[in-house]
């Protein structure tokens, strides 16, 4: 299907015919899509010789995009094919107001009719069947072929559900289809009402193959008894259900087409080009770059286009040999088509390259060859180099193979030709594991200098607070010394030293009254118990025991006895005392 | 006085961070290192015979045992390398950049590689990324650590005495910045290491596909030696950003994952 646009100013012409391959007796038809502007009357056409044009009238159609209204009127005009050949049908000068609009030619090619005689003894044949089309039976591996799957069925028979089943293709791979279309053709004066299907297929094995046959169903809507014609002859698939009309009976119909037999031949083995990859088709090769001035390293992405029509699933070009001057990425590639079968369009490889030395004039070139069955010979295009202006940089005075920062000597030592040797030793052994900064242990040790720092600080507090309190100092060194004192008692005991004994159970009753009633322990005497001790309630009990303790000391001192078997039995009486002085309230006077 | 605790303070402090650094970055068992030592020489002999494939081999099995070293890397990345296998090299090279960076054959190796793959690795790192690169990141962990653990002690220090309080001001102002710059640092690395898991592709070639699966479309080829980032991962699929910030999916197997810690697939 071709359309080709002309547009001055609002009016514009499109001309565009159905079906671009016919057979002969087929139709096709041409239609002329005028927008914002019709002529005053359809044109005549004259086609060349072996086309009939025949003016079949005028269609309109309205448009209501975002509010803004289009109409646009076509003209229609069947062209019949009345020989084999490839037909261009000129290009077409209307006049649309004071303005002359001008299309560009169009291309027809008809084809032999394979269509089957009509009258023949099988009636269900000149009703309807079914037709696998295909443009030629020599085609070669690789090379793309659209087929037709056409369903004829006779103008006067109505019908309805036309459908094909998938087409039996062993040895071929099938590619796009596109929805049905719908047309009207004329074989010796008889109408028939077509409906076909266009899809595509690509043998992928030699040989002779067979492509299917193709095989579809519909349902003839037959008439009971005295059927009326139809209410409109342009009603090609009408509806049982008129009401109008006369009983219909719905009998399917299942119809299988011949099969066709396909010579699939190998691709020449002599004059391939170096760099084919397997593309059959006809293509055109385009190449851009930019930008074309860069430094050193600077990125330069690179369109190379390839545009035609062929198999375009597996077309790649063939890898650039970018060498030592260049650094590429592997390339992107987006295809874009313009055909509903798409095997016309352009598909565009997309490559990111950077130059690595300074002196760079141009990109290599980029090539790709094909196989022109149309020609049946190999092609090679390669457009002319790309030129570029690399500028230096200040790394570009190094090597590209020596990385970091090698030594005044490297920088004119050549390049080099291998790897550096083994090391000869093992070195540093470590585990296969985690770094240290993601193993709990190693994240909890980081709490020990803090950990440190809080105890350090913590004791700085309690020194700081012991200092600024001096009776809490004499109460924690009473308590120390009375721990160290009844130690001492013990000892004192068991080896029966009874003046040491006494003499330290003075002091240490000295020194817990001394600090109990905040005075010097060396001031602490026997009298202390009645002036101080008994006005603050102490218990009788208490004082006795201290009396008594006192007593026992003074008389050690000044009438000492050689032996006392009594000291262990006052241990107690001592700690006793001792504890009943701790649970006295300190004096804050 | 406040002298004399101030030098022994500090002299502690060094035996300390010399324990430390020995600790964690000493051979874990110097018990290993001799029965590593004697599989490493036979496979170092295997290698300068030029039976490269046996000499992988022994590497390989030097590796099974949990324990490894730059050179043991190194090597197997030779010889990966002389076997034209140049993806597994290049991913074992960059192991050996996890423990040594600062190896000048290492670089010059890595690089030879790169360019005998030519898969398309850009060179250009900046100038931040290379003074990271510059150490490992146990590296990185261990002088943010002593940094720390320094400062730590001089708080400790004036806390206890103080009389060293204005002695020590300005070492531990200098000491705590420097620690702070450093955690800074560390952060970064391992945002580096972590936030990018690099793999090397290790097959001839590799087609990435738009979804995990086989059957998914193909969006493109990738050479081996191509070094990729991982960014998620399904089974046994792996998705990757390459060099142009593409981002497919190849097949686990058909790569090297090359992350921090030696890790390896």
């Amino acid at each position: 299907m071709g359309w080709l646009v002309c547009a001055l100013d609002a009016a514009t012409l499109t001309a565009k015919l159905d079906r671009d391959i016919i057979s002969v007796g087929e139709s096709a038809t041409l239609s002329l899509e005028f927008q914002g502007g019709s002529p005053s009357a359809a044109p005549n056409l004259a086609g060349p010789q072996g086309l009939a044009i025949q003016y079949a009238g005028q269609s309109s159609q309205y448009n209501i995009v975002n509010g803004q209204v289009s109409a646009s009127v076509s003209l229609n005009y069947l062209i019949t094919a009345q020989r084999v050949g490839d037909y261009a049908i000129p290009a077409i000068q209307v006049q649309v107001g004071g303005q002359v609009l001008t299309s560009q030619p169009l291309k027809l090619r008809v084809v032999k009719s394979d269509v089957p005689t009509v009258g023949g003894n099988n009636s269900s044949l000149q009703v309807a069947f079914l037709k696998l089309w295909v443009p030629k039976n020599e085609v070669y591996l690789g090379e793309v072929l659209p087929i037709e799957i056409r369903l004829y069925c006779h103008g006067g028979q109505r019908a309805q559900e036309p459908q094909v089943q998938p087409l039996q293709s062993d040895g071929f791979t099938v590619g796009k289809s596109i929805p049905p279309q719908q047309t009207q053709v004329q074989f010796s004066n008889q109408v028939y009402n077509l409906v076909f299907y266009k899809l595509s297929v690509t043998p992928v094995r030699t040989g002779k193959l067979t492509l299917g046959p193709a095989e579809g169903r519909l349902t003839l809507l037959i008439p009971q008894n005295n059927p009326r014609p139809r209410r409109d002859p342009f009603d090609l698939f009408g509806s049982p259900f008129d009401p109008f009309g006369p009983r219909m009976e719905a009998r399917p119909l299942s119809l299988t087409s011949e099969p066709q037999t396909l010579t699939v031949l190998p691709l020449p083995t002599e004059n391939v080009p170096p760099g084919f990859n397997g593309a059959v088709g006809n293509f055109s090769l385009s190449a851009h770059a930019g930008p074309t001035n860069v430094a050193v390293g600077d990125p330069i992405t690179v369109k190379v286009q390839v545009t035609g029509r062929g198999s375009w699933d597996t077309l790649t070009l063939p890898a650039t040999e970018w060498g030592q001057n260049f650094k590429a990425y592997p390339p992107t590639s987006k295809f874009e088509s313009n055909d509903p079968l798409g095997l016309e369009g352009t598909k565009t490889f997309e490559y990111v390259i950077t130059p690595q030395m300074a002196d760079i004039k141009a990109m290599p070139p980029v090539s790709f060859s094909f196989f022109d069955p149309e020609q049946k010979a190999y092609r090679n295009l390669q457009p002319s180099a790309i030129p570029l202006v690399v500028r230096p940089t200040a790394a570009s005075t190094m090597p590209p193979s020596l990385a970091g920062n090698p030594g005044p000597e490297r920088q004119n030592a050549p390049l080099p030709q291998d790897i550096i040797n083994i090391k000869a030793r093992l070195g540093m052994v470590t585990a296969i594991q985690p770094p240290l900064a993601r193993q709990s242990w190693f994240i909890a040790l980081q709490g020990v200098p803090l950990l440190t720092w809080l105890l350090v600080f913590g004791w700085r507090k309690y020194a700081e607070n012991l200092s600024r309190n001096p009776r809490l100092r004499r109460q924690r060194t009473v308590e120390r010394l009375i721990a160290n004192g009844l130690r001492d008692l013990r000892r004192q005991a068991d080896g029966q030293e009874a003046e040491a004994f006494y003499a330290t159970v003075f002091r240490l009753l000295q020194e817990r009254l001394g600090e109990r009633l905040d005075r010097p322990a060396s001031s602490m005497t026997e009298s202390v118990l009645e002036e101080q001790l008994r006005p603050q309630g102490v218990p009788e009990e208490t004082l006795s025991l201290l009396h008594d303790l006192f007593q026992r000391c003074n008389q050690a001192r000044y009438a000492p006895m050689p032996m006392d078997k009594e000291l262990r039995q006052l241990l107690p009486k001592v700690e006793a005392a001792l504890e009943s002085l701790r649970s006295l309230k300190p004096n804050l006077s | 006085m406040e002298a004399g605790i101030l030098k022994s303070g500090l002299g502690l402090f060094k035996c300390l961070i010399a324990s430390l650094l020995s600790l964690f970055l000493l051979p874990e068992g110097v018990v290993w290192a001799d029965d590593l030592a004697t599989g490493f020489d036979q496979a170092n002999k295997l290698y300068a015979e030029g039976h490269y494939p046996e000499a992988i081999s022994a590497y390989q099995k030097l590796l099974q045992t949990g324990k490894t070293s730059a050179a043991l890397y190194y090597n197997l990345g030779n010889a990966y390398f002389k076997s034209g296998q140049i993806g597994r090299a290049i991913a074992y090279y960059r192991l050996t950049q996890n423990l040594n960076p600062r190896d000048p054959d290492l670089r010059a190796n890595l690089q030879f590689a790169r360019n005998r793959a030519n898969a398309g690795f850009s060179a250009q790192t900046s100038r931040w990324r290379g003074f990271l690169q510059g150490m490992t990141l146990n590296e990185w962990t261990l002088v943010s650590m002593a940094f720390g653990w320094f400062w730590a002690a001089l708080l400790t220090l004036r806390r206890w005495r103080d009389s060293l309080k204005s002695v020590l001001a300005g070492y531990t102002a200098t000491i705590g910045i420097a620690w702070l710059v450093s955690l800074a640092l560390l952060g970064l690395k391992i945002q580096a290491e972590f936030g990018h898991t690099p793999a090397v592709v290790v097959v001839r070639e590799a087609t990435v596909r738009y979804g995990p699966l086989e059957e998914s479309r193909s969006f493109y080829t990738v050479l081996e030696g191509a070094e990729v980032e991982v960014v998620d991962r399904q089974d046994n699929w792996l998705q990757i950003r390459d060099a142009s910030r593409r981002t497919g999916w190849l097949r686990r197997d058909q790569v090297i994952v090359v992350g921090s810690g030696g890790q390896t697939r």
